[in-house]
């Protein structure tokens, strides 16, 4: 008896302690109203590292902090717009002008509108928006971990940068209210800037506080010469002087000093939650847009029992839902009215591929690499992995490009579509040579053997091991080594549906799966000669790459990724390796074009696509659609391939 | 008892270092290089040359071109670090994670905390229902009752933790909605003081049954084999012949004897759900815990940060140990650790 009074007594007073908590706590989320002010939770599943510094310093690559970052700093000269294009602030900036020396370098004058403040009400002046350049490309940045190479685009940036000169020649302060910065046509590095179809771009400077990011005293202060930091006190510019408060406010968990739709309240580590209320002196975005909805809390989603949390309201907002299964489950709820919750959805900027390494093996014909394609049903492929929710795409966009809406006649017209078709697959194969047998006789088509194809001794270049000498001749075999990571759903479906598929064994072509880790794959895709990673990654093995790519912006720049330059592919660029003079000039001219001359880029971007459709270095599998779900207690909530929760929440509105 | 301690320290000590150092090369011989990884950033922005005198730079900046066990010693803190001055764990600085660019000190508070409430609150629950309840086993043994718990804990010993924490999730939190599926808190709530203790004990409250039901299992089964095994002994039925009372037969001669394997048992339990094994719960529940930070730094190759937490487990595995080797004379006054 006395047994089951102490396991009773346990039991309780665990429930106890459960529903005592849940009572006073107020329990789950689910089942109460907000009270007051509308709150939204919104589920993220990326785990925030609270790293709110700006991309080029200290290079934060963490989902959550970087929308965390559009939410509270969100006071830039220039800003993107729900297409990806970019537009100037007119909620920030007064008057903008554009000008072009003699040598096509381009100065970018702003004058700031005054009564702009920081939440904590300090004045927003031309020295905010200079300060963060003047640290990224001073030599404290620069020993404080900055990972881009900004000075080098900019006059006099080597000099700064190298503390060879005191002040950055080509950032001004022209005024309490007015700075410009000017754009080297070709930077120290070589790099020719200008002209960039995406140059507006380069004029994008966020407001930052100065004393709050680098300690009390400093200002810019500009003599003719150049603006540069200055403190009242004389101290010098230098990483001894400013870590201590840069890296405070990089990690600040509250009371960060910053001038965007909200502010940070907390980032409560132990629960991993942050929460952000309206920011009541904000100036707005770019159409003038303040936010209505007054508290945000962002919380760890996990991807397990997400759809459970969302039915149960411990997540409201939950964005880029791409797995078919969450979205159906998702949509069940909804339609049965057991979640009372909206949905929208849209086409992901990127997409899912597999890539060739063009210079190593069979994968060097484009013949073979479009037999390849044509062994594969990728619109079955697409249907299965995005479970309805995806499309393909035939070259290397998304549908979300404007210059996709307008090319479409032209991409229905021009672009082959590989479609499935094992049989031209096999008379490709037969085009590019791979007609003989491993002892140089000729291949008999549906023997199920691999089908070989004589070669030099050039071509057959690190692939001597699966080679056959016969007679003297060389004989490359049909077989891809491919890369793939491991834990991928991608890997695991094209293992099946085309490494493993009877259409790819009947036509003569093997495919070789080697899993390794991600880490690994890039090393290897990269060709990396890096004397700390313990391997020689430099000598091409694998021809086989499956990725997948995005764009977080509308700008499309393909520059140098198909280049030619020996310099540039050892930079880890063309990591396809397909050295094609016409896809490199496209890739280059098509971005070298004046931002208002979207006739000529358009037509240069057609060609692009049409060139990369026919070489195909790339196969595009599957192209997703997103589902976002929200709250029926807002309306007006509508994301966009560039447009996430972080942009979309600042239009919505409270429901009535 | 003072020598012994002293010994089992030096012991200690011994292991710890030893286990640092396999530790310290096995994590070194994975392809991975932190020069890189600080660099990859600025590798398509500079020039091949410019980025290789860059790397090398770093390279021989952060020491990496020592030798490993220069390397190691630097580390420990038994060497000068490359600023000139002595930094290592011993000096407390267990490193600096690549993935949180900061230091795995700064980072290891939060879920520490989390993790060590969580599992001390279960394993206590756990304990206080799995000992009665294994003596009630092995008191009654192959009675009806007895058959039932067994075929029970075979059950829940088979359950994967994963699996009952989803089952839970929905039969708790979906189906009978008393619970939260996850999280630590009420999203926004500013509670404070006891208010706040509630709230979190109430989204704790979930992931603290999950883990008290799978660990039912396996602890009364070890107590009840350890009973039953005692139960048979000579000195019980001499006890019975004496006619002491039933209850002082089990809790003053048996129980006590039986003690010594279960606590045994107790501390490897612990130590390895201290040590990582609430992995499954943090992340079905989403908590902040280390098993789960030791997972994020393992899959991004943080491997400062997992070495880091290697070398705590390490050190929780080896305090535990001796402390269990001191709770025997607590518990079996045979034992004398001082001979």
């Amino acid at each position: 008896m006395k047994l089951k009074r102490i396991v009773a007594l346990v039991l309780a007073l665990v429930f106890a302690l459960s529903f005592a908590a849940c009572t006073k706590g107020g329990g789950n989320n689910g089942g109460k109203k907000p009270s007051g002010d509308i709150k939204v939770i919104i589920g993220n599943s990326t785990q925030a590292n609270g790293d709110w510094a700006y991309g080029a310093f200290a290079s934060s690559i963490n989902a959550t902090d970087q929308d965390v970052i559009t939410l509270t700093d969100d006071c830039a000269t220039v800003q993107s717009n729900e297409n990806g294009d970019f537009v100037i602030n007119d909620s920030v900036v007064d008057k903008y002008e554009r000008t072009e020396d003699d040598d096509g370098n381009a100065t970018y004058t702003f004058k700031i509108k005054e009564g702009l403040v920081f939440n904590n009400g300090d004045p927003i002046k031309a020295e905010n928006f200079l300060a963060w350049l003047l640290f990224i490309t001073s030599p404290a940045g620069m020993e404080m971990g900055v990972t881009k190479a900004t000075y080098a685009m900019i006059p006099g940036g080597d000099a700064y940068k190298n503390g060879e000169a005191s002040v950055l020649a080509g950032a001004r302060l022209l005024g309490d209210y007015e700075f410009s910065v000017t754009v080297l046509k070709t930077g120290t590095d070589g790099n020719d800037y200008l002209p960039y179809y995406y140059d507006l771009s380069y004029a994008a400077f966020q407001a930052v506080n100065l004393t709050y990011w680098f300690g009390e005293g400093w200002s810019v202060a500009d003599d003719g010469e150049g603006a540069y930091m200055k403190n009242a006190n004389g101290t010098e510019f230098t990483k001894d002087a400013i870590e201590e408060t840069v890296v405070a406010a990089q990690f600040a968990t509250s009371d960060r000093v910053t001038a965007g739709p909200y502010n940070l309240v907390k980032f409560d580590k132990t629960a991993n939650e942050i929460t952000l209320v309206a920011n009541d002196k904000y100036c707005g975005d770019f159409q003038g847009q303040k936010p209505t909805i007054k508290n945000l809390v962002i919380v760890k989603a996990e991807d397990e029992t997400v759809i459970d949390t969302i039915s149960t309201g411990g997540i409201q907002i939950y964005s880029g839902i791409a797995d078919g299964d969450q979205v159906n489950a998702l949509l069940d709820l909804i339609d049965s009215g057991k979640l009372d919750s909206s949905y929208c959805k849209y086409d992901r900027a990127g997409y899912g591929y597999f890539g060739f390494a063009c210079d190593i093996g069979p994968t060097q014909y484009t013949e073979f690499r479009q037999a390849v394609a044509m062994l594969l049903d990728r619109n079955e492929f697409a249907n299965t992995f995005c479970q309805g929710w995806g499309s393909v795409v035939h070259g290397p966009y998304c549908t979300a490009f404007s210059m996709y809406e307008d090319s479409k006649d032209f991409i229905a017209k021009n672009l082959n579509t590989y479609d499935y078709n094992p049989e031209g697959a096999v008379k490709l194969l037969k085009e590019a040579g791979f007609i003989y047998n491993e002892d140089g006789s000729d291949y008999e088509d549906g023997s199920g053997l691999v089908r070989y194809k004589r070669v030099s001794a050039d071509e057959a270049k690190y692939y001597e091991d699966f080679c056959k000498t016969v007679d003297g001749q060389i004989y490359m075999p049909a077989m891809i080594n491919w890369c793939s990571s491991e834990g991928n759903s991608v890997s695991d479906l094209l293992s099946t549906m085309l490494a493993n598929g009877k259409a790819t064994k009947d036509a003569g072509i093997e495919i070789v799966q080697n899993v390794m880790t991600f880490d690994q794959l890039l090393n290897y895709l990269y060709r990396q000669d890096i004397a700390g990673l313990g391997g020689d990654y430099s000598v091409p093995k694998y021809n086989m790459f499956n990725l997948a790519t995005g764009w977080s912006s509308g700008a499309y720049d393909f520059r140098f990724e198909f280049t030619t330059n020996q310099d540039y592919i050892d930079m880890g660029y063309n990591v396809n390796h397909l050295y094609d003079e016409k896809l490199d000039k496209l890739s280059m001219d098509m971005v070298a074009v004046d931002p208002d001359d979207y006739d000529t880029y358009l037509d240069m971007w057609q060609q692009f696509v049409l060139r990369y459709n026919e070489l195909l270095p790339q196969v595009p599998l599957y192209a997703n659609i997103y589902m976002s779900v929200y709250p029926n207690t807002i309306t007006d909530y509508q994301e966009g391939p560039f447009w996430g929760y972080s942009r979309a929440i600042l239009y919505a509105n409270p429901a009535k | 008892m003072k020598k012994y301690l002293a010994k089992r320290v030096v012991y200690l000590i011994i292991v710890f270092l030893v286990v640092s150092l396999m530790m310290f090369f096995v994590y070194n011989l994975i392809p991975s290089d932190p020069a890189l990884v600080q660099l990859e950033p600025l590798r398509k922005a500079l020039k091949p040359d410019e980025w290789q005198r860059q790397y090398l730079a770093l390279r021989a900046q952060l020491g990496l071109d020592d030798p490993l066990i220069v390397r190691y010693a630097r580390w420990m803190g038994f060497t000068k670090d490359i600023d000139g001055t002595f930094n290592g764990i011993f000096q407390g600085n267990f490193g600096y994670s690549l993935g949180y660019k900061r230091d795995v000190i700064d980072i290891i508070g939060a879920p520490m905390l989390n993790t060590t409430i969580l599992n001390l609150l279960s394993t206590i629950i756990t304990l206080m229902i799995t000992i009665p309840l294994g003596i009630y086993c092995a008191v009654h043994a192959h009675s009806k009752a007895d058959s039932g718990i067994q075929a029970a804990t075979v059950v829940g010993y088979s359950l994967p933790t994963y699996l009952v924490g989803i089952l839970f999730i929905y039969l708790f939190a979906v189906l009978i909605p008393a619970f939260p599926t996850g999280g630590a808190k009420t999203p926004g709530s500013t509670y404070v003081g006891l208010h706040e203790f509630a709230d979190r004990m109430y989204y704790m409250a979930l992931p603290i049954i999950v883990l008290v039901f799978t660990g039912l299992a396996g602890m009364t089964r070890t107590v009840r084999a350890a009973m039953l095994d005692t139960l048979s002994q000579d000195y019980i039925r001499t006890a019975r012949a004496k006619g002491l009372r039933e209850k002082v037969v089990i809790y003053s001669h048996a129980w006590r004897n039986a003690l010594l394997p279960v606590s045994t048992s107790i501390m490897g339990w612990m130590i390895a759900v201290f040590t990582g094994g609430s992995l499954v719960i943090e992340q079905t529940f989403a908590l902040n815990g280390t098993g789960k930070l030791y997972w994020i730094g393992l899959t991004t190759t943080d491997y400062e940060l997992v070495l880091a937490m290697q070398m705590f487990y390490t050190l929780v595995s080896l305090i535990g140990v001796l402390l269990t080797d001191i709770s025997y004379t607590l518990v079996d006054p045979r034992v004398r650790i001082d001979k």
